[in-house]
Parts: structure tokens; sequence; C-alpha cells
């Protein structure tokens, strides 16, 4: 389930102890940078200073939420609704815990209370997400007109809400009401026009609407974005078949049965990392094959499991500063390889893709000092002189 | 002679007597004359003497796998009295880890007056061991009675049926040679010689040893999901026509296939008079086998777009049917899935497609959160047209918010226009009843014309719910094969009604582990008779008959002129049942 970044609730640093409050920030500082277990130790630390702290309960949650220990994260919920009912965005919290433990009832009742007891100027999360997030707890309850009706209030509440949108149009799919599904996916479409998920959903509209030509655009979008996924190629290929282009349908439906193959892998994978959640290579085996299927983003937050359970191992530092780079997520490569030489400033080929992250920063004179550091350990290093010479540093 | 027709007029007015005129447009007439009726079904488990059936699930502590899939069960003629007797699968147990047997076969003789009496033994199947899972019952020897095939965790068994007496011949057969886990199988006449072929479903790779540790919270076992394991491909047999069968998979093109078969349902999608095969795949692409015109196949689930659901996501695909839900001709595939799946429905449109319409037929939303496995269509209300029958139960006794492990039928009443009415709350119980239900089959067990329902429990009772909906007209029809196979399978048949065109097949298949029976009910509405019926036999040979009087069974001879009224001693029975009120019943 979507959310909103979690952090310690502003209006308590006044009574908080120095001390705590320093060691709260580095802790949320842990957590925005996927490093869990540094977080739990700085939380720990917290706790030290300040066990009646609920904000330490709601950090140990955050992180225990995170690495899905499901468990372990309601019961510090919990502990920080009883140090303080009120604590900001605690119903809203649980709800979603309870929501994927699959107990909708209990998720309900924890975000009607988020929503009644809303305080706009303190909550870490938005009305209209609180209303999303109960319409897809009536849904799953069957509850299909109770959804609908709350979906549209996150409406009402913020225009923009696209996913409140969508999940109006998947509403009405269901029903069988397939034009005001379409309105309402392509409402979601045009708030958020690079979302693939929004272009697969309004392109499955299409296509069940009959209208192939405007169906294809749609698939074709999404592929560009997420071409692991198998369900758009699948779609993409119906499409073409029903145009009477069988030959390049073929080749998205072949497309789409190897990928439904590899997905069936990733599971079996998950599967060992949800019994023991534990074991590092676990999860990079995960990450791995998220990589392979192409989906980068699942393939680096495999990979940041891993990293949780084993901070200062290299290899996972290497392939999470290429995924960020694959992202477009540069700073964030930068700072993978930046650690690893730390560890060991020998590695040319660490410095050559630093080089790479700075230079799809714009980041131009750092880049070629990282070449340079190339150069100085191999100095034939032909990639190194080229991209030196490219970027007129030699 | 007696004359059939004069004798029909005379009776019109006590067979409509119940109609009650529900909402829905016409089928395609000029006229209504479809007839709308009150669905109403009447629990005889106990009466009938089914009351001692258990299904045993074997599970003792280790969720293993195969404890979760029931149940199969269905009707066949043992005996060759015309009667549909009863036969369930007791499931089985684990006796090298908990020292216990079950009776694994139970068979039920048809008494004649709504009674069943248990004849086991009597039929030669007291001794069967095994872990059983489904069943599929034909004529396969051509010999004049009904064998029948047991899909198993282990070797499959083929019992051949002497006089009613069965002796087990898988291994002599050739179709017994593989320890799989296998499911749904169905005779059918593939390459249309006159003799029944077998095609056994596969599901998965297990047994106790590669069995996989599967938890929520890593502590709790749990029944593991398939995609864990290696799905395992069907087996297709080619009858040989001596009482033995060859394996002929590659052959006839059934390979490569994802396996995770958990149905099968035959039919002619594209008219060309081959039958084709219809397989759902839990968690993995549902397969279209379409025949070459020679008895092999060529597999076009993906390309013909019943591969995956109407979002393109694979989906458990359980029992499945097929047939023509409305009177434009083209078939429609129903496959019920899991919880959070809708049933998928499959529309054919021509040039080797299919559209996917769950939502748009209205059958989608109100399955959503229900596991279906048993699934078949049939006229329930003898209205003409093909309505949809659901069988529902969950995995797990635990289970989410919102879904139970017990869970009502459903009964999807066709509108006629493309589109189903979810008519299950209307028909009351026996059909709101929550069970854990898996197969589902139908036969006329009292033969007053209309179609009874049989279902089975996962680790729990059989039901028979007797129909008693009234207030329309119907016919029988029952084919003997001479030429064909004996049993008239893949035969098609065609029924006129003014501007209607009713298309039914006779098949075995269909639904889930299930047997259903294979006399055809056509139901006539508000018609007296039908304008013709053309059968087309597998032979190649097509027979018309005119001016059929409706409210009988008929049997009809391959290739013989006219047709042998059958007797329905439940007719007059129903009829004077309908005089009464519900309350008296």
């Amino acid at each position: 389930m979507p959310g909103c970044r979690k952090q310690p609730h502003e209006s308590q640093h006044a009574q908080t102890s120095p001390e705590a409050y320093s060691l709260l920030q580095h802790t949320q500082a842990a957590i925005d940078r996927n490093d869990y277990l540094s977080a739990a130790s700085l939380a720990d630390s917290a706790a030290r200073v300040d066990p009646a702290l609920p904000e330490i309960h709601f950090l140990r949650g955050v992180i225990s939420e995170n690495l899905n220990r499901l468990s372990t994260a309601r019961s510090a919920y919990e502990k920080v609704y009883q140090l303080r009912p009120d604590y900001p965005g605690i119903h809203f919290y649980l709800g979603n815990i309870q929501f994927k433990f699959e107990q909708y009832r209990s998720a309900l009742a924890q975000y009607r209370q988020a929503i009644e007891t809303y305080r706009p100027s303190e909550e870490p999360y938005s009305k209209s997400r609180a209303y999303l997030n109960l319409g897809l707890a009536y849904a799953r309850l069957d509850k299909p007109d109770s959804a609908l009706m709350v979906y549209r209030q996150a409406l009402t509440d913020d225009s923009t809400n696209a996913e409140a949108a969508i999940r109006i149009a998947t509403a009405h799919r269901e029903e069988g009401e397939l034009d005001q599904a379409l309105r309402y996916a392509l409402r979601a479409l045009r708030t958020q026009p690079e979302n693939p998920d929004y272009q697969f959903q309004v392109g499955a509209l299409y296509f069940q609407q009959g209208d192939m030509s405007q169906a294809i655009p749609c698939f074709e979008q999404a592929i560009r974005q997420m071409p692991w996924n198998y369900r758009a190629q699948y779609q993409l290929g119906q499409a073409l078949m029903r145009q009477g282009r069988e030959n390049e349908a073929r080749q998205h439906l072949a497309r789409a049965d190897t990928l439904k193959g590899q997905l069936a892998e990733i599971v079996k994978l998950e599967q060992k990392t949800r019994m023991e959640p534990s074991r590092m290579l676990h999860w990079f085996n995960l990450g791995k094959a998220y990589h392979e299927l192409g989906d980068e983003a699942m393939a680096k937050e495999s990979l940041l499991m891993a990293l949780s359970i084993d901070p200062g191992n290299l290899v996972l530092l290497n392939n999470l500063g290429h995924i960020c780079l694959r992202l477009d997520q540069p700073d964030e490569s930068i700072s993978y390889f930046r650690k690893i030489l730390r560890a060991d400033s020998s590695l040319s080929e660490v410095w050559l893709s630093l080089g790479l992250a700075y230079a799809q920063t714009g980041q131009i004179p750092d880049a070629r000092e990282a070449w340079r550091q190339v150069l100085a350990i191999h100095p034939a290093d032909a990639r190194a002189r080229a991209f030196l010479q490219q970027s007129g540093g030699l | 002679m007696f004359n059939i027709k004069l004798f029909f007029l005379t009776l019109f007015a006590l067979a409509a007597l119940a109609c009650t005129g529900r909402k829905r447009p016409p089928s395609g007439t000029s006229q209504d004359l479809s007839g709308h009726s009150d669905i109403r079904f009447q629990d005889i488990t106990e009466a009938a003497g089914l009351g001692d059936f258990v299904h045993h699930t074997g599970a003792f502590g280790k969720k293993w796998m195969p404890e979760t899939f029931g149940s199969g069960g269905g009707f066949l003629d043992y005996n060759g009295d015309g009667w549909p007797d009863i036969l369930l699968v007791g499931g089985g147990s684990w006796p090298a880890y908990t020292g216990k047997h079950i009776r694994q076969l139970w068979l039920y003789r048809n008494n004649q007056d709504g009674t069943f009496t248990l004849q086991t033994d009597e039929a030669g199947l007291g001794e069967v061991s095994t872990y059983g899972f489904g069943i599929t019952a034909a004529d396969y020897d051509n010999d004049g009675d009904e064998d029948f095939f047991l899909t198993t965790v282990y070797e499959n068994r083929l019992f051949r049926n002497d006089g009613g007496v069965f002796t087990e011949v898988g291994k002599a057969a050739g179709v017994s040679n593989q320890s799989t886990w296998s499911t749904a199988a169905l005779f059918f006449d593939a390459d249309r010689d006159g003799w029944p072929d077998l095609y056994a479903g596969n599901y998965v790779a297990w047994s106790p040893e590669t069995d996989i540790f599967c938890s929520i919270d890593g502590v709790t076992k749990e029944y593991c999901t398939p995609l864990l394991y290696d799905g395992v491909p069907g087996r297709f047999y080619h009858n040989n026509g001596d009482g033995t069968f060859s394996d002929w998979t590659q052959r006839a093109g059934f390979l490569p296939a994802p396996g995770k078969t958990l149905g099968n349902a035959e039919t002619d999608y594209n008219r060309d008079g081959w039958p084709d095969l219809i397989v759902s795949s839990d968690t993995e692409r549902d397969l279209l086998y379409m025949n070459n015109g020679d008895g092999t196949f060529t597999e076009r689930g993906m390309l013909s777009g019943i591969a995956f659901d109407e979002y393109g996501r694979a989906a458990a695909g359980m029992g499945v049917d097929a047939g023509v839900v409305d009177s434009s001709g083209p078939p429609s595939i129903f496959i019920g899935n899991f919880s959070n799946e809708m049933i998928g429905v499959f529309r054919y449109l021509g040039n080797n497609l299919f559209n996917a319409r769950s939502s748009v037929s209205k059958i989608g939303r109100p399955s959503l959160l229900r596991l279906t496995f048993g699934l078949f269509l049939f006229d329930v209300d003898c209205d003409t047209d093909l309505d949809l029958f659901a069988a529902n139960g969950h995995i797990q006794p635990m289970i989410q918010d919102g879904s139970t492990y017990r869970q009502t039928a459903q009964l999807f009443l066709n509108r006629g226009n493309g589109t189903f009415e979810d008519a299950s709350s209307a028909a009351g119980r026996p059909i709101l009843d929550s069970l854990v239900a898996r197969a589902a089959a139908y036969a006329d067990i009292d033969r007053d014309g209309d179609q009874d329902i049989l279902l089975t429990e996962n680790g729990g009772p059989a039901h028979l719910w007797r129909n008693d909906t009234r207030g329309n007209h119907f016919l029988r029809v029952r084919l003997r094969g001479t030429a064909s196979n004996r049993d008239g399978l893949d035969a098609q048949l065609t029924a006129s009604l003014g501007n209607l065109q009713l298309y039914r097949r006779v098949r075995t298949g269909g639904s889930y582990l299930s047997n259903s029976e294979k006399t055809v009910t056509f139901g006539l509405g508000r018609h007296t008779s039908l304008d013709s019926l053309v059968v087309k036999w597998p032979s190649g040979q097509v027979d018309r008959l005119g001016d059929v009087a409706a409210d009988q069974q008929i049997l009809l001879m391959e290739g013989q002129p006219g047709y042998r009224r059958e007797a329905l001693p439940g007719l007059a029975a129903a009829r004077r049942a309908a005089n009464t009120s519900p309350g008296q019943r």
C-alpha cells in the first residue's frame, strides 16, 4: 500500500531531550537511506536515553514494516498508541498494518478513526489518502458501493489524487460500466501522464471497448516504462491480433510467456525470503532475478533488504550503485560507489562507475577526477581514457 | 399408435401452471416463448440415502497440498437401467504416515424412487486403495456399458464395466503407467475414429518428500501456492480400439504445456466439426487446443485470448465449461478462479479469437471474492438458454476478512442478452447453504425432465439438490452411436425453435473433477415442440428430426430414422407436486 513518509512528530520535540532528539533524527535519516540496520541500532540508543518516547516506537514500527516484519511493526505501533493515543497518524499506520495482515475490518475501524480525528496541520498523511485506504478496505470486504463512495470522497478532498480516480475506474470496470471506468482512468492518467500502470489501465479499457487504435499506444507506452510486465505484453499482443498484425502480436505474446515464467521463479525466491528473511543471499538472489527480468525498482528494493542485513557488503553496494544509475538516481549511485571506495580505493571499476554517476548528474569535474583515478590504477584503461577525452579531460 | 402431440397439448395447461413471469428480454424470438420460472431446489441428500458419505482429506497436521483439492464425483449409469447412479471419490489418507485406510469409491445405485443404495462392494470397487480426485465416465470400449477413469495422486485407474461389475485395467490398457498427480480428465473422440480417447490433466510435481514448507509467519505451516511447484503437463491417450490406449501426448501436440491443470472441457469453438479442448491451469496460462482436423492439436490459448483474464493476469483456473449462451451461435468459455479473481468469461469472436468479458457479463463482480471450483452450464429453468452454476469454497480455514472458508454456491441466470443475473439469493436454500464445495455435476436423477445437482465438499459430505423448478417445457435427447462412438461423444445437436437455435454437445469433462450425464436437455420455455432437431455425429453422419414434441426423453440411434421414446416416470410426480403449494412439498 502506498503511504506517506513517516517522520518523528515535530510537536513533541520540545519535550524530548536533545540527545534523544538527535538520535531520532539520525534514525530517520538512516530510514531515509534504507539503512534499516543502522536505524534499528539508533532507535535502540534513543530508547536507552528515553524509553517512554512514542517517537522511538513509531520509528521502530516504520523500520519493522519496511523489513516486512509485520508482527513487530504492529506491536511497535500499538505501543505508540498506548503511550500516546493521539499520536499523529497512528490510526492510519495501524490501519495499514491491519490491512497487510488482511484484517480488513480492523483496518476499516482504524481508517475511520484516522479520518474522524484528522488534524490537517499535524498528520503525516493526507485525508484523501485515508479515504482511499478506507475504500480499499471496503473493497476487500466485498462492499463495492461503500468503497466507491469513499473513493469519491478521496477525490473530492484532493482532485489530484490519481489513485482515487483509478480506484473509481476499477470499481466501475468490475461492474461492467466501461464508459464510466474509462472516464476516471483517463482522469488519473491526465493527473499522472507518465504512470505506466494508468497507461495500461486506460489501454485495457479501450481494448475492452474494442478500440484497438487507442489501446495499442497505451500498451506501448506502458511497456516502454515496464518492459517486464507480462500483462502489458499480453494485452498488446491481443490488441495487435485483433488488428490482424499477427507477427507482431506473436512477439509480444512470446515475451509475455517468457516473462510469466521468470515471474514464477521470482515467486519461488520470494518464498525463500519469507521463510528466512535474515538470509542476505535470498534477498540478493531475488534482486538478481528482478534485475534479469528488467524490473530495476524491485531489484533495488530487494538489494536494499540484503544490504540491511549486511551493510558493508561491497558487492551489494556495487550492484545498488549500478541499479540506481539505470533508475536515473545518480546521487544515490554516488553514495554507494563512494562507500565502496572508502573501504577499498583500489577498485578501478568502481572509480569508473563513479565517474559515470557524476557525469549523469552533470558534475563533470568530479567525473573526470574519478576517471583519472582509474588511470592511476590502470594507466592503459581505454574506457577511462575515452570518457576523459569525451569530457575534455584529456 | 399413441398420439404424442395430442397428449402433450392436453397436458400443456398443467405443464405451464407454475410459470411466474420473471423479468428478462426475449432470447431472439419475435414472440417471447422463453418462459421464466422461479428457481427452486430441494436438498434431498439424507432422504436419498447419501448421508453416510464423507470425503476424507487425510490431513494429519502437515498441510500437504493434495488435502485441499477434494472430492470428485458425478453421475454415471453403471447398470444401464437409464437412471443416473452416483459415484463419489472418498479422497484419501496417507497410510504410510497415519496407518489409516479409507473407502476410496462410493457407488450409489439409483433405486428409481428418489433413493440410492450403496453398491461399491457389489460392483467390485470395494478394494480400491489410493488417493483419488476426479472421475470421467464413458463407454471407452463401445461395449454398451459405462466405464470410468479415476485420477489420483499416484497412478491413475481405469475401471472397465462388464455388466455392472468393474475391473481395474489401467496398467493393461496403458493409462496407468505414471505416478503423477492427476486431476481433471475427460474422454473425447479426438480423431473421430469411433473410439473415445482420453486426456488426463496433471497438476504439479509434488510428493510427501518434495513438500515445501510454506508459511506466512515463518512458523506455522500453510497450504502452499502452486506457484512454488513445477507443473506437470497432461497426458493424451489415443484409444487403439482394442481396449488399450497409446500415449500420444507428444504426437498429438499436447507438449509443451505448463501443467497445473484443474479443469478441462470439450467444445468445437470454430465449428469445423472437430472437437477442441480447453484446459484450465492454476496460476498458469489457460490452454486452448485447436483440433487440426486430424486428431492432432495446436495450442492457441495465448493467441486466442483465453490464456489470461480480461486484465492480462494468469488466474487460478479451476472448473471450466463451454457452451453457446446466446442465440447468436458462438460459444463462450467459463472458468472458475480464486478469490479476488472473477470467474473468467470468454466469448468467441471468430477468426480464432475470444473476447474476455467477465465484468460486462455481470458474472465478474459477484464472483470476485468467491473461490470457484465446480462450474457448469445448464438450463436450470428450461427457458431455452444456458445458465451458470458455480460451486464455491476456500482452501484455507483461516483466511482474510471479507472471504470465508465455507461459501455459498452461485446461480447466474442467463438474461439472453449476453449478461447474467446472480439469482442465488432469490433461489434461497440450499443454494445459499455455505459449503466447502469442490465437484459439481448435473443429471436428471428422478427423470422428471430437469437437471438436478450433485456437489461434494472437501473433507465433508456430498449434497444432492433436486431441481423443483417448474413451468417450462423441455426435451431430453440421448444418443447412441453406431459408426461413431457408442455414447455419441462430440456429437453436436441443434434444435430450432422459431428464430432460436439451441446448440448442445454430448460431452464428458467440464466442471471440476466431475462427471455429468451425457443426455442432452433442451429447455424449451413455452414452446411445446421443436421445429427440428439436427444431430451431427462425429462420424460425419447427419440425422434430422422434424417437429419433435416437448416434455419427453428420446433416444436417437445414429443413422436410423425417427427416435425411441423413453419413459419419464418422474414427470407425472413432478406435475402432481406442482399442483401443491411450495409449503406442502
